[in-house]
């Protein structure tokens, strides 16, 4: 898919894990794990809000727009 | 879920006592033709007791046939029902099973209609072609819709499986 989420870069800046923001944000580690993978179909506006907060940044700033190269 | 569980037990009885009326069959015809003990009229029936052994044994082998066809497709049905489970549902198991049970159901009614046809042709020399009005479930064509049902309900089946799986991958 040519969206991915910059999950994994925004929490090394913050220097916090996966499971400090699955805790924040009220989300399984299982479920934040397919969110970084890129295996999720879709994310929720809630979701995305909860990131957001919890990581002080833009929605942009998750997710990326990276053309395939076909 | 009781009605599930009612389901469930309804059709294992319904199997098992189609197994062990196949069973008994089987061995009447074998023993009736192979070995020659029992008798043929037990059949009561004024045309069948003018057969030979071999138009009876192609007959028994037909009958048996689309009963053996009939017999697996309560089986695959058997399985399906107990595999519904409310928090296991829309699998591609239970689609196939459905898509097979449909399959199954028109092909075996369309053999039927074959055989009786072809049954009528050669010993009765009378050919039938007519609408049965006795009762819904002995219609033919009410048979085949019902198997085209359960293809339309492996459809949907499918597509509620692909909607379940995005429904868990969006996080």
């Amino acid at each position: 898919m040519a969206i991915y989420i910059n999950l994994e870069q925004l929490l090394q800046e913050r220097k916090l894990t996966s499971k400090d923001l699955a805790e924040e944000i009220g989300i399984t580690t299982a479920n934040l794990s397919i969110l970084k993978t890129g295996k999720a179909r879709a994310i929720r506006f809630s979701t995305l809000e909860a990131i957001c907060k919890a990581l002080d940044c833009q929605p942009g700033d998750i997710l990326k727009y990276k053309p395939n190269d076909t | 879920m009781r009605v599930l569980t009612t389901l469930r037990k309804l059709i294992r009885l319904i199997y098992i006592l189609n197994f062990i009326v196949f069973i008994a069959i089987f061995i009447v015809m074998l023993a009736t033709l192979f070995f020659g003990i029992g008798n043929i009229d037990i059949l009561d029936n004024e045309t069948l007791s003018t057969f030979s052994k071999t138009e009876l044994g192609i007959l028994g082998f037909m009958f048996l046939l689309l009963y053996a066809g009939y017999l697996y497709t309560l089986y695959i049905f058997k399985d399906l029902v107990y595999n519904l489970e409310p928090e296991n549902l829309f699998t591609e198991l239970q689609s196939t099973y459905l898509l097979r049970i449909g399959k199954l159901i028109i092909g075996l009614t369309l053999a039927e209609i074959g055989f009786k046809f072809l049954f009528d042709i050669f010993y009765q020399q009378e050919v039938k072609i007519g609408f049965q009005l006795e009762g819904l479930f002995q219609n033919t064509l009410f048979t085949i819709c019902i198997g085209l049902f359960f293809i339309f309900l492996s459809e949907i089946f499918k597509i509620a499986g692909k909607l379940k799986q995005e429904n868990q991958l969006t996080i």
